[in-house]
């Protein structure tokens, strides 16, 4: 078996981090202290290299319900395959134009479930052709260290190796994107406070004839 | 101050100048609150106006982004703009489609930087940034504006097109042109024209005439705090309101809104007109009714004042007849009474006259009673009919006052004649006074002319008795000059002007002596008499030397009057 340098880093950062794993909590607040919830944040590793997914991490579901998409942000890691399953009785034309992926699914029915594989990092904005109001992000990232915030705007990362990450925090309501370098220390949970500039949402109004009994 | 010669035509003139400064403040106060309302009705239309412009400006903008955001929401569309950079072409074709589908006059994509990717019209890459950053920024991610192009304002709205974010922005607009202001005019009533950034009129509802007087004018008119102003244009006063919009690349246009004075008046016109007719009319009414009732005072003023001048005239059995019940009537009726007032009085003189001497008569009306109680040189003069009572025996009574009469009044003539006063008769006794009442000169001597005068008379009395076949009369007087108390004698409701003294009891006794045959005379007077009447004139008399007569102590000196030299 030949010498392989990149299994043998993989190996000893997977042991540093078994040695010495840190944690990290992001709080998100906007301009008016209020929790921001759906935030989604990832960590990129800086002077590390990124450990290898497992394959069968690499899944997601944006599901079609009550005509939204649910979830409304979400974060998948490069190689992902996600899956738009309609769990709607109406059928829905799912597609996005963004240069990560452009995919479109053409009008389907309640027990049809498609599949994308995200195949590059970045912003992939979904929408329904014939639900105007139905939009989810979709942000691939290249790292395993992402999610989004809940209700109260907070969001648990652990078991990080310690060392310097850039911290990346993405939100539809930001103009840019808010990002920041933080240090692990090993055994600590670092608490990073994110205060946000929210621009007004400007989600399309849903319809109000338009089916869902529980808008 | 304007004197008139006539009652009437000041009246008249007083009550047309009170109804023509009634009607004339009346025509200045409704032409003045009419203007004044209708500028403020003016000015209220102009404020809707500007609103109305802003709500029709805004209708037609939502109407224009309904339109571009459905267009936007068509998905090959949204597929089309991610496909733009590679296949232009394609690209402007698809374009103008949209545009048709919107009726837009203005159609232009924009990225998310504000970069112009395409436009209908030839516009600098930069010229949306603005509008595009105001939708960006807002919740409904729209935004309008203004904007000019090749001297053209255009209404702009951008909405964004979403896939299913908004990757990019769609400006369309409309133009600000004649149709525009039109259907802005059809809406207020309100003439509506458009200047765009170098104040050139570029649309407007007004007609072309005074569209051009507007374009020279409206840049001078000030503008700022002053909200609304006069302008004449063509020969009509308009209200003019200029509001501005700003343009996206700087500068604004102006909305200048007019409004015609004249026609807004035209109601107002029409009932000063109305009024106008309605005073003169009035005036007409007035000046009739007043000419009556003018007429109707005047005219009785008028015929009191003929009964005036009849009554001064001495004519006092005139009536003035006015059936009337107002103070005229009264007057007319206090006119009347004075009249037969000055009637009765007239009589009173009269009767006065005829039983005093005219000249006592006019003392007593002059001074009333208080006459006399004076002390005057009276020359008084008696004469006593001779004869007469035999020939009384012989005539009927009748007959006989008729004969008195006749003699008395030739008497009193030939007295009155030398300004002598019949003070009384007694009987057929003359009295007659020279010197009283009135005081005058020479009183003897008339006195002695006086009885000549008598004298003379009688004779040719006595020539007409003869004829008649009555026997003749005969006198004697008796004259004496002396002074005597004068004045009113009498009993409180009856009095009588009269002398007495010593000096009247001697011209009494003279005459008497005149029945003494011895002296051969029909007239005795006394030495003071002749002594006074010598001072005046010659006197030819005959001395009868003394007597001595009843009732006085010492002689008097006597002289027969044989005439005048």
């Amino acid at each position: 078996m030949p010498f392989n340098p990149l299994k043998l880093a993989a190996l000893l950062l997977a042991t540093a981090g078994w040695l010495g794993a840190g944690g990290v909590t992001v709080t998100a607040t906007d301009q008016k202290n209020e929790a921001v919830p759906e935030l989604v944040v990832w960590l990129d590793p800086l002077g590390a290299p990124v450990p290898p997914a497992d394959p069968a991490e690499l899944a997601a579901t944006v599901e079609q319900f009550n005509e939204e998409f649910d979830p409304y942000t979400i974060a998948v890691r490069l190689g992902t395959k996600v899956e738009f399953p309609n769990r709607d009785d109406v059928q829905h034309h799912v597609y996005s134009l963004s240069s990560p992926a452009r995919f479109e699914i053409p009008l389907h029915g309640g027990d049809e479930t498609e599949a994308v594989v995200m195949d590059q990092t970045g912003h992939v904005p979904v929408g329904c052709n014939i639900h105007d109001w139905m939009i989810s992000h979709i942000i691939v990232v290249d790292t395993p260290w992402f999610g989004t915030t809940d209700e109260s705007g907070r969001l648990a990362l652990t078991d990080l190796p310690a060392g310097p990450y850039k911290l990346t925090a993405w939100h539809p309501r930001l103009r840019k994107t808010d990002e920041r370098e933080i240090n692990l220390v090993a055994g600590e949970t670092l608490a990073v406070p994110v205060e946000l500039r929210l621009r007004p949402d400007r989600r399309i109004r849903r319809a109000p004839t338009a089916g869902g009994s529980r808008y | 101050m304007i004197r008139f010669r006539s009652f009437r035509a000041a009246l008249l003139t007083l009550i047309l100048g009170v109804v023509a400064v009634a009607q004339v403040s009346t025509y200045i106060i409704v032409a003045n609150v009419n203007r004044v309302q209708a500028e403020r009705e003016i000015e209220t239309d102009l404020r809707h106006a500007v609103s109305a412009f802003s709500r029709v400006n805004e209708a037609q903008t939502l109407l224009l982004a309904s339109s571009a955001k459905a267009v936007a929401s068509d998905f090959a569309f949204r597929k089309l703009f991610f496909e733009s950079a590679d296949d232009l072409r394609t690209l402007q074709s698809a374009f103008a489609s949209a545009s048709n589908r919107i009726n837009a006059d203005l159609n232009a994509w924009v990225d998310l930087d504000g970069q112009v990717i395409a436009s209908s019209l030839p516009v600098p890459d930069e010229a949306f940034m603005d509008v595009v950053f105001r939708a960006d920024e807002s919740e409904e991610a729209e935004a309008s504006g203004y904007c000019e192009i090749n001297g053209q304002p255009y209404s702009v709205v951008t909405v964004p097109i979403r896939a299913p974010i908004i990757v990019g922005w769609w400006v369309v607009g409309f133009r600000i042109d004649e149709d525009f202001a039109g259907e802005l005019q059809a809406q207020t009533r309100v003439e509506v024209s458009f200047a765009n950034r170098s104040g050139a009129i570029i649309a407007s509802s007004l007609p072309a005439a005074t569209q051009a007087a507007l374009e020279t004018n409206w840049r001078r008119m000030s503008t700022g705090s002053v909200e609304i102003q006069n302008l004449r244009l063509a020969e009509n006063d308009y209200k003019i309101s200029v509001a501005r919009a700003p343009l996206e690349e700087g500068g604004e246009i102006a909305i200048i809104l007019q409004f015609s004075l004249d026609e807004k008046l035209a109601p107002a016109r029409r009932l000063g007109r109305l009024i106008l007719f309605v005073s003169i009319g009035g005036l007409v009414v007035a000046t009739l009714l007043a000419g009556g009732f003018a007429r109707r005072l005047s005219r009785p003023v008028q015929r009191l004042a003929e009964h005036t001048r009849i009554i001064a005239g001495g004519d006092y059995g005139v009536r003035l007849e006015l059936k009337r019940d107002d103070e005229l009537g009264a007057l007319a009726r206090a006119f009347n009474a004075m009249s037969r007032g000055l009637a009765e009085r007239d009589q009173v003189r009269d009767l006065l006259d005829k039983n005093v001497s005219p000249e006592v008569a006019a003392q007593l009306m002059r001074e009333g009673s208080a006459l006399g109680g004076e002390e005057r040189e009276v020359s008084v003069l008696f004469a006593d009919l001779r004869g007469f009572t035999t020939l009384s025996e012989n005539l009927p009574p009748r007959e006989v006052v008729t004969l008195l009469n006749r003699y008395l009044d030739r008497m009193s003539q030939a007295v009155e004649a030398e300004g002598g006063v019949i003070d009384k008769f007694i009987g057929d006794e003359v009295m007659a006074l020279f010197g009283a009442p009135l005081a005058g000169t020479n009183s003897a001597l008339r006195a002695i002319r006086a009885a000549l005068g008598m004298r003379t008379a009688l004779a040719a009395l006595n020539q007409e008795l003869a004829t008649e076949g009555h026997p003749p009369l005969a006198f004697g007087i008796g004259i004496n000059t002396a002074p005597v108390i004068a004045g009113n004698i009498g009993s409180q409701r009856r009095l009588n002007y009269s002398v007495i003294g010593d000096g009247v009891n001697l011209a009494a006794r003279l005459q008497t002596q005149t029945r003494n045959p011895a002296f051969n005379t029909d007239l005795i007077i006394s030495a003071t008499t002749l002594a006074l009447a010598l001072a005046d004139g010659r006197v030819l008399t005959r001395d009868l030397g003394t007597v001595t007569v009843k009732g006085r102590a010492q002689e008097s000196q006597i002289y027969a009057v044989e005439g005048l030299e």
